[in-house]
């Protein structure tokens, strides 16, 4: 088992440093992509020419964002050895898998936010949100790269490809980022730090660390794997957590 | 060396420049974002209804 007891024994270790740093770069590496190329997405708009003014004109944005397109880059590199190479990458990696039964995991929470059922459905590692999260970000940053490499050396890829390929990955290139920028920026912010017990933030991502009471509530499988039945007790003053 | 963005953003607009492709798909594209967004505020409100119904429910009993 690779989930370790440190520390306030009524909290496991979830990530380890290595993920938790990729995360980081992650973090970090989108929100100034998504910034600098809302700046030329939204150029005609006052949101775009104050973005643009920020960051030093065309020029310099057009710098900024091919740098962190070379972060992004690295990182998927290393991303990729991590789950290919490492026992524990790859063991996260299989647990990111979808399966049916996450899609019928989803159903029967959303059945429970609705009233349906007393109680949420019990998730494994990774819920199905996390999964969508994952893989949403993970094969939109690769078609993010595939389709920036083409606008970045737009000379040459034009010597090979049709014009409409180009406005088509202009397009493709523009509005997945958007549709990125809203999955990222919006729901995941929403799912981790703003939905109900979460609210205001939860601190996994600077620690790595989750509370035995917060992963029977929303892992509870993973729980049950690691301490059986046992259930956890109740930190004074908490509430039954709500969102899985 | 700069880069005359203003003259070149000026040609792109002009009907003598080379039409853009893509406008079937910009569509579509449109559309998907749109359906996403619905999807994800529907998700976020059934979420909050859930959590509004359940909190009322913790106080009446």
């Amino acid at each position: 088992m690779t989930t370790e007891h440190r520390r306030n024994p009524e909290e496991i270790q979830r990530f380890t440093a290595n993920e938790l740093a990729q995360h980081w770069v992650l973090m970090i590496t989108l929100t100034v992509l998504a910034l600098t190329g809302l700046a030329l997405f939204a150029y005609g708009t006052w949101i775009g020419k104050v973005l643009m003014a920020i960051e030093g004109g065309m020029e310099a944005r057009g710098a900024i964002h091919r740098f962190f397109a070379v972060v992004l880059m690295l990182l998927t590199a290393w991303h990729f050895f991590y789950v290919v190479f490492t026992e524990r990458g790859h063991r996260q990696l299989m647990e990111m898998l979808p399966h049916a039964s996450d899609f019928r995991g989803f159903v029967a929470l959303l059945g429970y936010y609705l009233g349906r059922t007393a109680e949420p459905p019990p998730f494994g590692r990774f819920t199905p949100m996390q999964k969508l999260q994952y893989w949403g970000a993970g094969l939109g940053s690769l078609m993010m790269i595939g389709t920036g490499l083409i606008l970045w050396f737009h000379t040459q890829a034009m010597a090979v490809l049709p014009k409409w390929l180009f406005d088509v990955t202009t397009i493709v290139h523009g509005y997945e980022g958007l549709i990125l920028f809203i999955l990222l920026f919006g729901w995941h912010l929403y799912i981790v730090h703003f939905s109900p017990g979460n609210f205001p933030m939860q601190r996994t991502f600077l620690s790595g660390r989750i509370s035995r009471q917060r992963l029977w509530q929303e892992h509870r499988l993973e729980y049950l794997e690691l301490f059986g039945d046992r259930r956890p007790t109740p930190l004074p003053g908490q509430r039954e957590e709500e969102s899985p | 060396m700069r880069i005359p963005v203003t003259a070149l953003l000026q040609l792109a607009a002009t009907e003598s420049s080379i039409p853009p492709a893509g406008g079937t798909v910009r569509t579509v594209v449109r559309i998907v974002l749109g359906v996403f967004i619905a999807m994800l505020a529907s998700y976020v409100l059934i979420e909050q209804i859930g959590s509004w119904r359940r909190r009322r429910a913790d106080r009446d009993h």
